[in-house]
């Protein structure tokens, strides 16, 4: 008989039930807008435990507490923060038939757009600047690309491919080369550049129990 | 040092046993892949999965067992009926005997091919040691052989058997494997291609080859197979990574082409979570296909990224002489070091030889074609490409219980997340994480429903449009391959720009922080599933059902 099932009756397992345990739990910062090493708003992670323990788990955890990065947009400040200067970067994921742009190395494609607010006169930095330049580079700085001019009300963009990266807006004068020479205008982190090595959390520090 | 008193006192979160030694044993922790090896994190010591370990044949001398063969092609005409039968096998990888599971006593399955439009019975046998059921994977099939255990049908038990009857409407590339714990039973050995061929001479441009890769990995370490869990799934935060790459079963793939040859891969990706980033040593590929027939225009490409369940078709032009490897090359995150490592695995070899191609398709590779039957079969969809989707769905997950020193070093592990995972960074973590403790969730953001909760229903010749985002925000977002079953999807748009990349599918891969939307073609009537195709994923509860009214 076609679609009839013969045989012993076995054990059932048709994948229509979810898995969850039942136990006090707590949300650890689960809406707040900061997390502790790395907490982020919104998600529900919970661990069992008494309430005075939890209390200790949070003061330990929440002692480094910083605002989760955004993967896809970067927030540029001022190495000058009396400036008041401020920039964005939108990280887009271009088009791939695959949904996933990478490079054949497997390195994440990015195209950085690159805008900031409010510029002033380039020379304003340094004596001559006459264009404000979007660039990126690793954190070791040993990588660069230029990703465009940066005109008033304009976006400079261009494409990125390295895992850690920094976006920088500097000042030139005239056409800009493979690297920045001029000042500093803007600057801001991929959020993967935010990394760390385990080996920074307080339980390397005997800060959690065995 | 009163914070640690305090703290000492609590153990570990329910779920989580301790005393354990976690050097060897059925439930050791698995290795670290080549380059990202870390140390136990504090707090981890006898600290394991809490699930009982698992590998198929337990009590059976291997030595009783037939050899797993290699698969067999089956070419079937229109009303062919075989056998299939799902075994336990005797199977050497490396030097070492291992149990397994295969069909017909094949690592792949039989490869089942037939022409567009031919129908065929199936007569599955189970001869396991665990209940299944077979999926036949993008097939638009009668509902009630799609294998969906607990939609479509009960598993069936051991010993027991189950008549499919297939009719095969697309021409292209597919697949069928077990429905029933995915996770251990896809992944040790239980799958096997369907090859549709078009009754269009013209289909495929010419070419010197045609290969039918799958592509796979497996967890093993000196000890043998990494246990799997019996009554849950565990690694069921990033899924279970292999250690050995495996193509068309085996460790070593090789082919042997002439300079100038083009050679046509019909590509599978059946890992339980892995997905691949390939290339062809230094020769150029032509991407063609996708799961569900050609694309409507061909284009080179760098690399092809495949998640797990997709298909794809692509020609290589192999130029140059020599070795030409085929790898898998990756930025691999080391979370606990907080590093990328470059990753370049070898799956195979392509031998050229310093012999030119005899025909030369070089020129046919050079053209990149336009298929007007694409184009024809999208047509009447265009005119949803642009309005707003119907249904709206979340990607996320929630983790609770895990132990303290597991949870406390997940908060540093949400400083970033890739777009796409390619290995498993964070060993300890994963390890010991089971479906007790995970969920992970499709949830439906009008109705506020989850996973099994959600069931929609569309009439038959209508067209459902679906937003689908991932979660960036969630504790531990992954990228997902979403399977609808019994019907054809096409994307209309992806983070926001319009789909140029035009091809019938049936897996969508919704990489971290992206939106995916795309059209449900509801031709097939039946109650279907839609789930993500991460083995361990589906296990934590991440599908859903909509029906197809007649």
């Amino acid at each position: 008989m076609i679609g009839s099932a013969t045989g012993p009756p076995g054990p059932r397992n048709d994948n229509t039930g979810s898995l969850r345990t039942s136990h006090f739990s707590l949300d650890l910062l689960s809406r707040s807008r900061f997390y502790s090493k790395g907490f982020s708003q919104g998600y529900p992670l919970r661990v069992t435990l008494p309430p005075l323990a939890a209390v200790l788990v949070l003061a330990v955890l929440g002692s480094d507490a910083r605002p989760r990065p955004d993967l896809f947009r970067i927030e540029l400040t001022s190495p000058n923060p009396a400036s008041g200067l401020t920039g964005v970067v939108l990280l887009k994921r271009p088009r791939s038939p695959f949904g996933l742009a990478v490079t054949r190395d497997g390195h994440f494609i990015y195209r950085a757009e690159v805008s900031a607010h409010a510029l002033p006169d380039p020379s304003s930095f340094a004596p001559g600047s006459d264009r404000f330049v979007a660039w990126a580079t690793t954190p070791d700085l040993d990588q660069v690309v230029r990703l465009g001019t940066l005109g008033a009300g304009e976006t400079a963009a261009g494409r990125v491919t390295y895992n850690k990266f920094m976006v920088l807006v500097t000042a030139e004068r005239g056409e800009p080369g493979d690297r920045w020479r001029g000042p500093i205008v803007l600057l801001g982190r991929s959020a993967s550049s935010y990394l760390t090595s385990f080996s920074s959390h307080t339980m390397f520090n005997g800060g959690m129990p065995q | 040092m009163l914070l640690l008193m305090g703290l000492g006192g609590m153990g570990v979160g329910d779920g989580i046993a301790q005393g354990h030694q976690h050097g060897r044993g059925p439930d050791r922790m698995p290795p670290m892949a080549r380059g990202m090896e870390m140390p136990l994190i504090p707090g981890m010591e006898g600290v394991r999965p809490a699930m009982t370990p698992f590998l198929p044949g337990v009590g059976v001398d291997p030595a009783t067992l037939p050899p797993a063969g290699p698969r067999q092609l089956l070419d079937l005409a229109d009303g062919d009926s075989i056998d299939l039968t799902a075994m336990l096998v005797r199977r050497r990888l490396r030097g070492r005997d291992h149990v397994m599971y295969g069909f017909n006593g094949q690592i792949p399955g039989p490869m089942i091919r037939v022409r567009e439009a031919a129908t065929i019975t199936v007569r599955f046998l189970n001869r396991l040691d665990l209940p299944s059921t077979v999926h036949w994977h993008g097939i638009r099939l009668d509902n009630r052989y799609d294998g969906a255990p607990g939609v479509t049908q009960d598993p069936v038990p051991v010993g027991g058997e189950f008549l499919y009857r297939i009719h095969f409407p697309d021409p292209g590339i597919y697949w069928y494997h077990p429905h029933v714990r995915e996770d251990i039973q896809q992944d040790m050995g239980l799958y096997g291609n369907l090859v549709v061929h078009s009754s269009d001479p013209d289909y495929y441009s010419p070419v010197n080859l045609e290969e039918v890769l799958m592509l796979d990995d497996l967890l093993v370490d000196d000890e043998g197979i990494l246990p799997y869990g019996q009554d849950v799934a565990n690694f069921a935060i990033m899924g279970r990574f292999g250690t050995l790459f495996l193509v068309n079963g085996e460790p070593e793939y090789t082919l042997t082409a002439r300079r100038g040859d083009v050679v046509r891969f019909l590509l599978t990706n059946v890992a339980n979570t892995r997905t691949f980033n390939l290339s062809f040593g230094t020769a150029r590929i032509k991407l063609v296909g996708a799961d569900v027939g050609n694309f409507e225009r061909e284009q080179m490409v760098e690399s092809v990224v495949i998640a797990p369940a997709q298909r794809y078709v692509v020609e290589v032009h192999f130029t140059e002489p020599g070795p030409q490897m085929i790898t898998n090359r990756v930025q691999g995150l080391n979370n606990f070091q907080g590093e990328f490592q470059p990753m370049v695995d070898t799956l195979g070899v392509v031998t050229v030889r310093d012999e030119p191609a005899a025909p030369d398709h070089g020129d046919a590779f050079r053209t990149l074609r336009t298929n007007r039957s694409v184009t024809e079969s999208v047509e009447p969809y265009r005119e949803h490409f642009a309005r707003a989707p119907d249904k709206d769905l979340l990607l996320t997950v929630s983790i609770q219980g895990m132990p303290i020193p597991i949870t406390a070093f997940m908060s540093v592990d949400t400083t970033y997340f890739p777009p796409q995972e390619w290995v498993d960074g964070m060993r300890d973590m994963n390890w010991v994480a089971t479906t007790k403790e995970v969920r992970w969730i499709m949830r439906d953001r009008a109705t506020g429903k989850e996973n099994n909760d959600i069931e929609w229903t569309v009439a038959r010749g209508d067209v459902l449009k679906v937003r689908m985002h991932n979660d960036e925000r969630s504790v531990h977002p992954m990228s997902h391959p979403i399977h609808f079953h019994g019907q054809r999807l096409l994307i209309t748009a992806r983070d926001g720009l319009p789909e140029e990349d035009v091809a019938w599918r049936d897996t969508i891969l919704v990489p971290v922080g992206s939106t995916v939307e795309f059209l449900v073609e509801a031709t097939n009537p039946g109650r279907w599933m839609a789930h993500c195709h991460i083995a361990e994923h589906l296990e934590a509860g991440m599908h859903m059902v909509f029906t197809v009214t007649p």
